[in-house]
């Protein structure tokens, strides 16, 4: 008898009872939404119309009808016979000597096919990095971490070839361990590198930092802490390379910077750029955490080495253990201000763990250093940042690089300053919020500045919640209100970072634009193909974005630090209008007429009285079409010195206030966030779609970086690689109620006024939640996270701290 | 990756025979959910899987008509949940189903198989503790009854032999004016199986006097077992639990629990943790048996 599965009632999904599936209902309904829409029409055309004026509508994500059908194609499976699997063996030394690495018995394990040392590398292209080649392939002959690839072996199955790492026997010689930057700088210490100990060492001084602080009326200070985070990408870094019909080693690969790897593997393979390819998969998750070299060289290397194709998939423990994390920090920090709320100095101390090799540490710390004090006027500030190596995992790039924790230091002083001036948390903002005209502490003159109207949209919700919360009935819980604000420049820091895109249109109408930075599960192909769309005047749904691809489009940076709607856009923008001139000029020729008689318009060639459609233009212009390329290069002018950071470190910054509502069982330090408020000032938005999506998803890691993320380490090794013991937040943490606000704001420089997003709406996060910790139950927090047993001690420290003063307050003080 | 042989047993005799020939070697296949995990890290690698998913004599949900409740070793938590006979008789097993992990685990996840993992932080183990439940266990010589608060022997260690498997779980009928509650923390809402604390307690009220005439109580997260807190009930026996009672409940449990500090939280807080935790569904509990009344109540 055949056995007929049948359905449970009511439990298509698995996902559990209507009340528990409240939770996901908001994220649920967006997606639907889009997946719908976009699936009712045939094609996009026939909804959105021949429209070019897309830019502002919130239009569906082009990926979201695949990627909810399954149908995105991961590195990890997409089909290709007979690919090998790749793995590594790693490091089970914090710190050691290699003294022999014995890979016989590997070697001769069944479905073994090729093993890699750092022998089998020349010296000289051995050696990666982002700004410096510091990191080996493989390790040669010093680990310093604990998971450090050591030996990377490619087998018939992924078993085989994990089991033949196993077999692989490495005789080390331990060294001293570098646990803390404070080991790291003391006196006679193990040196990790060649160069020593200290990665950076930055400073950046504006005015006079004494005189300020003596023109106090009133200094605060404090110091925080904070730990090592992992990205929590879905999709754990995987690649898959092979050589192409025409001799070019493919490396198809998650990642937000494609052209980083192509240079670095055409260095390590020794071979020409044009005999490299890589492609960009689509990406499960970055957040700055698919930046540097995981699966990439090796897998490269192993192509040449077997040639067969070779695949690798980490699994979610190397991720915890062996790639990139945000950096664990110390913070040291005194403001002062008058009496009547102006702020007179900031004196700023960093010092952070960077890890085993330099990753970005220097990014993040010249980011650090330069919003140090944002978004606010110091007429008076000092800032020093320290980052030194240590026997960890290299810490790296991470959603806001750094600037999360500069926000968490500088926002809850601020909070605390207004207390102690009797000021509301709104008023000590508005006072020192920066304005157009201001100037930053490098000295850049700043426009477009939105952040006085971030805080008007935020403060009638404020009093609103207020008075709500009077009127709370007790259940136990304390319930408070908690504001943050932020500035964020867009782009790379201090350093040009151009971005570029071209436009080709083929015969019978499709509109190819190649945009040099990927979508890396943002959007932003869709975005970019609204911008391009609106700036030619072609419709959008003949636009198709290419991007991710070394062969197709220039090198213009990785996706990060927010910058792709504002320098791809840009770039898109110009393009954009190149390509509808030199459109418009093929036209006039094939015409007879001059170009001015000429123009695009909403998907239509209009010349003199006469409407063509944009299929017939094609047709009348096809002898020359192919000679069309509209070209667009984004180059603003960014420069800011290495030394003193003076100067125009951004073309452009954002400006945001948060509003958090939390509920605390005081009796166990437990936290609830109920409901957030998030204003910004991005510009114009591009796709609200997407927007809101990024609002969401940064307030969700905002709040499992506040209160339970932490990479747990002790003694060189990395104690929670799981999910399960690595608490970030789930679709049962975040608020029900997240409201995005943008305000509307004009960049002058940005396409069509836009600025960019996707960092920034994690950043106040945690500063706010702390604040309305404060609010809430009277504690100052200055850790991340702030954990339940944390947040206890702090509320009996303060319970005890007041009694005695209560008592003798009622006179009860005899004893 | 070693060869594991698999059998998808047919009936209780054929499962058990099977544990008798593997001689302690085989492990049970009821949800899957602890051995998915072991598994997929390669921390266990079976070498005999026998599957219990088969066996129609495992499952089930039974209300009897004395008021006792019978639930198959291989119910899964979802049923539980969902179950209108258990809503009515026994809404605290409803509040611990409701704690358990996620949906997912829910659908999967068996209370037996829950029960016999025997984790110091499991949820069902705590419950079965505070209603003196009877866990029915069978083996080569047939049936065994072992009382829930003799289960839980060492860590990960229960009082079955290696040839017997638990077959279901009997919940005896609750005395008039019984109220009781299940209490966890965690410190997010989703799914947090590292660090949690749970309370399970079961108490009659004197309906005269107010006081407590009987109680169970089972504390989860707070050592090697799930916890048996005698002491702690003893504490409670015959008082109304307010002020010296409360102390008193407070100083026994210190003394009966014995968590242990890891890397989210030190073993000082999660005692405060417990002894809130308790307090908290004691509360509950009693509010309940002061609200269901019973037959003598006029």
């Amino acid at each position: 008898m055949t056995t007929i599965w049948k359905e449970p009632d009511g439990e298509k999904f698995a996902l559990g009872s209507i009340e528990e599936q409240a939770h996901w209902q908001k994220e649920y309904q967006r997606i639907l939404r889009a997946v719908r829409e976009e699936a009712d029409a045939t094609r996009p055309a026939e909804r959105i119309g021949r429209d070019s004026h897309t830019v502002g509508m919130a239009l569906p994500r082009n990926d979201a009808l695949y990627k909810v059908r399954g149908k995105a194609r991961y590195a990890a499976n997409i089909p290709m016979e007979g690919a090998l699997f790749c793995r590594f063996a790693r490091s089970t030394e914090a710190h050691a000597r290699i003294r022999g690495i014995d890979i016989s018995e590997a070697k001769a394990m069944p479905g073994v096919r090729a093993i890699l040392t750092a022998d089998d590398i020349p010296a000289d292209q051995l050696l990666i990095g982002t700004l410096t080649d510091d990191t080996p392939v493989l390790a040669k002959d010093h680990v310093r971490y604990s998971g450090e690839p050591i030996v990377a072996i490619a087998a018939e199955t992924e078993e085989a070839a994990e089991a033949a790492c196993l077999a692989v026997e490495i005789d080390y010689e331990p060294l001293p361990m570098i646990l803390t930057p404070e080991e790291a700088l003391a006196p006679g210490a193990v040196q990790l590198d060649p160069d020593g100990n200290v990665i950076g060492d930055l400073k950046l001084e504006n005015g006079d930092i004494e005189a300020g602080l003596r023109a106090a009326d009133v200094v605060v200070e404090g110091s925080f802490v904070t730990e090592p985070v992992d990205h929590c990408f879905l999709e754990p870094p995987s690649g898959l390379a092979f050589v192409d019909p025409d001799g070019v080693l493919t490396v198809m690969v998650c990642t937000q910077y494609p052209h980083y790897h192509h240079k670095q593997i055409a260095r390590v393979a020794g071979l020409p750029m044009e005999k490299v390819r890589v492609v960009q998969t689509v990406v499960g998750g970055a957040f700055g955490g698919k930046m540097d070299n995981t699966v990439e060289c090796a897998i490269a290397l192993l192509v040449l080495k077997t040639g067969r194709p070779v695949r690798m998939l980490y699994t979610r423990e190397e991720v915890f253990t062996a790639t990139t994390k945000r950096h664990a920090m110390k913070i040291r920090q005194k403001i002062g201000a008058t009496k009547d709320g102006r702020f007179t100095a900031l004196d700023v101390e960093y010092l952070a763990d960077g890890g085993a090799y330099r990753s970005y540490s220097l990014v993040v710390g010249g980011r650090c250093v330069i919003h140090t004090g944002m978004p606010y006027r110091f007429p008076n500030s000092r800032v020093h940042y320290v980052a030194t190596f240590t026997n960890y995992p290299p810490s790296g790039a991470m959603r806001s690089f750094g600037v999360v924790k500069v926000a968490f230091a500088l926002e809850s002083l601020i909070d605390e300053l207004a207390g102690r001036l009797g000021m509301s948390p709104f008023e000590i903002r508005r006072i020192n919020g920066l304005v157009d005209g201001d100037k930053t502490s490098t000295g850049q003159v700043i426009h477009d500045v939105g952040l006085l109207k971030t805080l008007e949209a935020i403060e009638p919700i404020y009093q609103e919640r207020r008075k709500a919360l009077a009127a709370q009935p007790d259940d136990g819980l304390k319930r408070g209100l908690g504001i943050a604000c932020l500035g964020y420049g867009i782009g790379y820091s201090g350093i040009r970072n151009p971005s570029t895109a071209r436009m080709r249109v083929t015969a019978d109408g499709v509109v190819t634009a190649c945009c040099g930075t990927p979508d890396i599960g943002t959007g932003s192909d869709m975005s970019l193909a609204q911008i391009a769309a609106q700036s030619s005047g072609v419709g959008l749904h003949r636009v198709r974005v290419v991007s991710g691809d070394s062969t197709k489009t220039d090198d213009s940076g990785p996706t990060s630090a927010s910058r792709t709607t504002y320098f791809s856009g840009n770039a898109a923008y110009i393009c954009g209008q190149d390509f509808k001139r030199q459109f418009e000029e093929a036209v006039a020729r094939a015409r007879g007429v001059t170009a001015a008689q000429v123009r695009i318009e909403d998907d239509r060639i209009v010349i003199g009285n006469e409407r063509l459609s944009f299929e017939d233009a094609c047709r009348l212009i096809s002898a020359e079409i192919e000679d069309i390329c509209g070209y667009g290069k984004f180059d603003p002018e960014i420069e800011a010195s290495i030394l003193t950071f003076k100067g125009n470190p951004y073309p452009t910054y954002v400006y945001a206030t948060h509003l958090v509502e939390v509920a605390v069982d005081a009796e166990l330090g437990r936290v609830d966030v109920l409901r957030c408020w998030a204003a910004h000032d991005a510009g114009t938005i591009v796709n609200p779609t997407g927007a809101e999506g990024q609002v969401d998803g940064g307030v969700a890691m905002g709040i499992g970086q506040a209160l339970w993320e932490k990479v747990e380490r002790r003694d060189g090794v990395i104690l929670n690689p799981h999910y399960r013991d690595y608490l970030m937040a789930g679709a049962k943490d975040v608020p029900l109620e997240i409201k995005s606000i943008f305000i509307q704001n004009h960049d002058r420089t940005g396409p069509f006024g836009a600025k960019g997003l996707a960092e920034v709406s994690l950043i106040p996060i945690p500063a706010a939640i702390a604040s309305a910790l404060h609010d809430a139950v009277g504690i100052r927090p200055k850790r991340l996270p702030m954990s339940t047993e944390y947040l206890l001690g702090l509320i009996n420290e303060r319970a005890r701290a007041a009694a005695p003063a209560a008592k003798a307050a009622a006179g009860d003080g005899h004893d | 990756m070693t060869d594991c042989r698999f059998t998808r047993a047919a009936s209780l005799g054929e499962a058990v025979d099977c544990l008798q020939q593997a001689g302690g070697e085989a492990h049970l296949l009821a949800g899957g959910i602890a051995l998915g995990i072991l598994m997929n890290e390669k921390l266990l690698e079976p070498s005999w899987l026998i599957d219990l998913s088969r066996l129609e004599d495992l499952k089930g949900i039974r209300l009897n008509p004395d008021g006792s409740l019978r639930i198959g070793a291989m119910t899964t938590h979802r049923e539980i949940e969902r179950s209108a006979e258990i809503a009515g008789a026994y809404p605290m097993l409803i509040e611990m189903a409701r704690e358990i992990a996620c949906g997912r685990i829910k659908n999967r996840g068996t209370i037996g198989g829950n029960i016999c993992l025997a984790d110091p932080q499991g949820d069902p183990p705590v419950a079965m503790i505070a209603l003196r439940a009877t866990l029915r266990a069978v083996g080569p010589s047939g049936p065994r009854d072992i009382a829930a608060t003799a289960f839980f022997t060492d860590l990960y260690t229960t009082a079955l032999t290696k040839d017997e498997l638990l077959h279901e779980i009997q919940v005896p009928a609750q005395a008039d004016h019984t109220g009781a509650a299940f209490g966890k923390f965690s410190a997010r809402r989703a799914m947090d199986y590292s660090s949690t604390v749970s309370a399970a307690v079961r108490l009659v009220r004197d309906a005269v006097s107010g006081r407590i005439s009987d109680i169970g109580i089972g504390i989860g997260g707070a050592g090697l077992i799930p916890i048996w807190a005698q002491a702690t009930e003893a504490a409670l026996r015959d008082n109304r639990p307010d002020g010296d009672a409360l102390a008193a409940m407070r100083e026994a449990l210190m003394e009966e629990i014995e968590p242990i500090g890891d890397d989210l939280y030190s073993a000082d807080y999660k005692r405060h943790v417990a002894s809130v935790i308790l307090r908290r569904t004691l509360e509950r509990a009693y509010a309940r048996a002061a609200a269901v009344g019973g037959a003598d109540k006029p």
